[in-house]
């Protein structure tokens, strides 16, 4: 089955409750925890593949549908680092999938281009075999220009891994003196997540009744909304999405407020922490005797600083990005240049 | 124009309706056991039907309506049913700051609770910053967190990290999830939560420990004029029952 689906017309009633539910706040961007695949194929005496094949025709109609309701931004589950701990036979049987479900996308480029979807693939891709990273990387490669409908992809993906990797990177631009460790707030640290360039996390859906996150954005969806539905993945319907975006709009304000109070004090934080790096280097300058730059005003110092810190950051985190694009971009040329060997 | 009132209109009946649908929902248990008292041996009575207790409860508060004295409950409740590690969020620090409220009306429920054997059981409180704890062994902790010990603590365990490896005290690839847990571990001297428990109708965790609630079970405890033993008892219930089949 294709990454679009077919039977794209609403009905009537779907209409109206679309046009209901945009009265309200819509959230821009969803995240799925497609749970319930394995369950679903016992409970049909179907084979496992067929269960998690159907978890994916139910995906490429769930984005439909988001589309439809002006959510532009979709966030999937696909993969854990830990269900590389299953049975051989099902990693292998996921990847086979992953494998044609990439290679079925990139022969509808014209769709793609179409609808201007942009596919990305988050998570520790090296983990993966060989060609799989490279199918993937030519779809994201291919597709990074879209802008109107994004669809992140967690591959191989936890939340702690991310962080962890985060750290990283983090310690290694202080190492390398790109950036100072008074530098790393909230922003910074989150800038260097496989998610920096999604939206914020609007509303978080787990499907099959389970009540946990299992390690999926774990940073990110903290200042969201949760809703937990009791239906298996497969089963998913129209209408528990709309029931879900009901849910988020009654709790949205409370946690607007909340993340908002956040941004507030973060910008607090910094602001504290230029205030002490500047008083810290006007000591030290004191030490050495030198008196020439006492004039100059504390205010004015610390604004200066502000900029300078803003300037570094955002260097070192051009240069990270940077560094992701071109892992992806390599890969792509690699495959393309082997293909033309043969 | 018409048709947008009508559509903001139509939009309020549906909220209204789903409102009036969980208050339905909520009544029978709110007030049919308020006049039980609930003493330990109750507790511990239904404590022994369930299969397995979280080690570490935590308590998120996510609507302002609550009281010291439904927090105070529901502390007690918890250390009488022989949770070791409690932990209550309160995003916006109040329950921090007015801690010592919370540790008189932990003392009034304390008593209504265990009646004779009060003082057997010490429960104390602990702010984040006081680091070192004169805690005896078998003693329940409860933890109380605001929004400075969530996402902010990540922020400067990366700092932190940042240092060591810059002094070459420690090896970039160290940074690894085992490793920063057991640091994040040892700093806040808890397990990670194994059931979150969302005081109000909101479904979030606000900020609520984004590295620890990893594989916390997460429930909702409506706070529809006070709290009451019997649904609080209910969701532990619900956590008794459920089977974890994480990644595999």
């Amino acid at each position: 089955m294709s990454w679009f689906s077919t039977n794209s017309r609403q009905t009537w009633l779907q209409k109206l409750c679309v046009r209901v539910l945009k009265a309200g706040p819509i959230p821009k961007h969803i995240a799925f925890i497609m749970d319930g695949n394995r369950r679903f194929a016992t409970k049909n005496s179907i084979d496992r593949a067929q269960g998690h094949l159907h978890g994916f025709n139910k995906l490429a109609e769930t984005l439909e549908w988001c589309l439809n309701l002006g959510i532009c931004e979709v966030t999937v589950y696909a993969f854990s680092i830990e269900n590389f701990k299953r049975s051989k036979e099902e990693v292998e049987c996921l990847m086979e999938i992953a494998r044609q479900k990439f290679s079925k996308l990139l022969e509808e480029k014209e769709m793609i281009e179409k609808h201007g979807v942009c596919i990305r693939v988050l998570g520790n891709l090296t983990l993966l075999p060989l060609d799989v990273q490279e199918i993937i990387a030519e779809a994201v490669n291919f597709t990074k220009h879209n802008t109107r409908a994004i669809l992140n992809v967690c591959f191989s993906y936890t939340s702690r891994d991310d962080i962890c990797t985060a750290m990283r990177e983090l310690a290694s631009g202080v190492k390398q003196g790109h950036i100072k460790q008074s530098d790393i707030n909230e922003r910074v640290l989150e800038k260097c997540f496989y998610t920096s360039q999604c939206r914020k996390v609007d509303l978080l859906i787990r499907t099959s009744g389970e009540v946990r996150l299992s390690d999926f954005l774990l940073w990110e969806s903290s200042y969201g909304v949760l809703a937990f539905v009791q239906v298996l993945w497969p089963e998913f319907s129209i209408w528990h999405l709309y029931a879900a975006v009901l849910h988020y709009q009654r709790n949205s304000q409370a946690v607007g407020i909340a993340r908002d109070n956040n941004e507030v004090e973060i910008e607090r934080l910094q602001q504290e922490s230029d205030h002490s790096c500047v008083l810290q280097e006007l000591e030290q300058t004191q030490l050495k005797g030198d008196n020439s730059i006492e004039n100059l005003n504390l205010q004015s110092r610390i604004i200066e600083y502000a900029a300078l810190r803003e300037k570094r950051t955002q260097d070192f985190l051009n240069l990270l990005e940077c560094r992701r694009k071109t892992y992806f971009e390599d890969l792509d040329n690699n495959r393309t240049k082997e293909r033309c060997k043969c | 124009m018409i048709a947008a009132i009508v559509l903001r209109v139509l939009h309020y009946i549906l909220t209204l309706g789903l409102i009036l649908r969980n208050f339905l929902y909520h009544i029978p248990n709110a007030y049919l056991s308020f006049y039980k008292k609930n003493s330990v041996i109750s507790i511990r009575n239904d404590a022994k039907h369930l299969k397995k207790l979280p080690m570490h409860l935590g308590f998120v508060i996510v609507e302002n309506d609550y009281t010291f004295r439904d927090i105070a409950n529901l502390i007690v409740w918890s250390v009488a049913m022989g949770i070791s590690y409690i932990s209550v969020y309160d995003i916006n620090g109040d329950i921090k700051r007015n801690s010592f409220l919370l540790q008189k009306e932990i003392k009034r429920s304390k008593q209504e609770t265990f009646a004779s054997e009060d003082s057997k059981f010490e429960i104390s409180l602990s702010l984040s910053e006081s680091k070192e704890m004169q805690s005896s062994f078998k003693q329940p902790q409860v933890h109380l967190l605001a929004a400075d010990d969530g996402r902010l603590n990540l922020v400067k365990t990366a700092q932190n990290y940042c240092q060591l490896v810059k002094t070459n005290q420690y090896q970039l690839e160290d940074i690894v999830p085992n490793n920063v847990d057991s640091h994040l571990q040892k700093l806040f001297k808890l397990p990670d939560p194994d059931l979150v428990i969302l005081l109000g109708h909101i479904n979030s965790l606000l900020g609520f420990m984004p590295w620890q609630v990893r594989l916390s079970e997460i429930l909702n405890l409506p706070l529809n004029k006070g709290v009451n033993y019997k649904s609080f008892l209910s969701l532990i219930y619900t956590y008794g029952k459920t089977i974890q089949r994480f990644g595999t």
